[in-house]
């Protein structure tokens, strides 16, 4: 039940992730950032196993940080894709990795870009993508109403559209979104959209 | 002369043993020629009959001027430079300082970086009417579309190196999508060859190499590296025979802002000047340039040997081909 979407702006990339963290009919957390910051200039937001997530993204994090120091300069975002998919696709055939993958980042040259990898090493460079049983409710969505050249309020607008739609749609909807965007001035963290809040213990 | 006595004597063996003895197959080649030896203390004239190797170390036989004959056992530095994998008491490793000697013996390459392009000039050591010119170059190499290089030194080594060059490159591509930054690919192939000066007890590759190449991070670029693993940036640099004298030509004549047409002009110029032979013909040079098309792709070109021999009157470096009457 893991959603995992995001679109390409007038400058910029945003990526919106659930946060909820299961096993089976457990919730173990509401609260689980699942989008990971590679470096200064893009994130990567995933869903998948938890396990190989971690795992998975931990390591394309540490390569990009290493490339940077042997190298003082940064990976672009489409050589950081590439390489995503590269390990992804070198480990499919011997022991998968159960990840999906949506690598948002932005370039000086390039701008802003948005890259699909799948679990089976699937590869695109799109302008908006979804995972998940969400992406059926929020591909319709953003088809109906994505424009190339979005400003941030209206691509904020479009995803929280989607968010209303997964969760009015979806049986077993995620209860709590965070939504991180990258531009010029880097990657971060825009807003968290909760409706419910891990709540302490009620005092008796 | 004074006489001789066998303590003088063996003294001036330790003074040998303190030499620098890395020349000791020269020594062999003087078999019966004379070694001359000034001291302060004394003069010492000898003449090396016979030279062994024995553990260790090795014997010497050598005739005293007028005073008989002599059998040393000497243990030397020498000790220190049969293995690649062991510092000398100064500090060295003879097998790296031994393989950039040997390149020293090979045709020379130049490489100058200009703002539009980089220019590579190497010295044709195999001349022949008989060889294949049109299909094999003998000191240009492409390493990847937008990396070349050009070699100095043993050709068999230089294969080895120039093929783990594009095997790293095209790994790099197929990982990125994206062309290897000219330096990491330098500093990749640095990295292999100093693997040999520090283990496996393999000898060092016998090679230096001018890189000449184009990234979107630093432009056009220009990189030396030796048999050591060293490498560096270079505006102008030279491998090979007489680098040094080529090298301080270049460091008198080259400008910042030297285009394209300029550098040509000054690598032929200096190789003309350190090249043994009086007249330059396009039959003894081979020059490329790594520049970019009209399109904006990075190109690596070789001259044809007509062009270059226009190019070399035009510059004034060779005589013009006088018209058959």
């Amino acid at each position: 039940m893991e959603c995992v979407f995001g679109m390409v702006g007038n400058g910029f990339a945003v990526v919106v992730a659930d946060t909820s963290a299961v096993n089976s009919i457990l919730v173990h957390k509401s609260n689980e950032d699942k989008i990971m910051i590679l470096d200064s200039h893009k994130l990567m937001g995933t869903s998948g196993e938890h396990g190989d997530r971690v795992q998975f993204t931990e390591y394309v994090q540490k390569n990009v940080a290493l490339y940077l120091f042997r190298n003082g300069i940064p990976l672009t975002t489409a050589a950081t894709a590439n390489f995503t998919r590269n390990e992804l696709a070198t480990a499919l055939r011997k022991n998968p990795y159960s990840v999906n993958i949506l690598l948002a980042g932005y370039d000086k040259e390039t701008g802003p870009s948005l890259y699909y990898i799948d679990y089976i090493a699937t590869f695109h460079k799109i302008e908006k993508g979804a995972f998940g049983y969400g992406s059926y409710f929020s591909l319709s969505m953003m088809d109906r109403h994505y424009h190339s050249g979005m400003s941030l309020e209206e691509a904020v607008d479009l995803v929280d559209k989607c968010i209303l739609e997964i969760r009015t749609r979806l049986v077993v909807a995620p209860p709590n979104f965070v939504i991180k965007i990258v531009d010029k001035d880097g990657a971060r963290e825009y807003a968290w959209r909760e409706s419910i809040k891990d709540t302490g213990v009620s005092s008796a | 002369m004074d006489e001789l006595n066998s303590s003088q004597v063996v003294g001036e063996a330790i003074n040998l043993k303190k030499r620098d003895f890395r020349f000791s197959s020269s020594v062999i080649f003087l078999l019966g020629g004379e070694y001359r030896r000034l001291t302060p203390e004394n003069l010492v004239w000898f003449s090396i009959i016979d030279y062994r190797s024995v553990d260790l170390g090795f014997r010497l036989n050598i005739a005293l001027e007028n005073k008989g004959f002599l059998s040393l056992k000497l243990r030397m530095s020498r000790r220190y430079d049969s293995r690649t994998t062991i510092f000398s008491p100064e500090g060295r490793l003879y097998q790296v300082e031994y393989a950039i000697e040997a390149i020293g013996n090979a045709g020379t390459a130049i490489g100058i970086l200009s703002k539009d392009g980089v220019v590579l000039v190497g010295e044709k050591r195999v001349t022949s009417k008989l060889l294949q010119t049109s299909k094999t170059t003998e000191k240009m190499y492409k390493i990847d579309d937008h990396v070349a290089c050009a070699v100095a030194g043993i050709m068999s080594d230089a294969n080895i190196l120039i093929n783990t060059a594009r095997v790293q490159a095209q790994r790099y591509t197929y990982a990125y999508q994206e062309p290897m930054p000219v330096e990491q690919l330098v500093q990749s192939l640095c990295d292999t060859k100093q693997g040999y000066t520090q283990f496996g007890g393999l000898r060092p590759f016998g090679v230096s190499f001018l890189f000449a190449g184009w990234d979107k991070n630093f432009g056009f670029q220009l990189y030396m590296s030796d048999p050591s693993g060293n490498y560096a940036g270079w505006k102008a640099a030279a491998i090979g025979a007489n680098n040094q004298a080529a090298q301080s030509m270049l460091k008198q004549d080259y400008k910042e802002e030297i285009t394209r047409e300029e550098a040509v002009q000054l690598a032929l110029k200096v190789l003309s000047k350190t090249m043994d032979s009086t007249s330059l013909t396009s039959e003894k040079l081979e020059l490329a340039e790594v520049f970019h098309s009209p399109s904006g792709k990075v190109k690596y070109e070789v001259c044809s040997p007509e062009s270059l021999s226009k190019l070399l009157v035009k510059y004034g470096v060779t005589q013009p081909v006088t018209e058959a009457s």
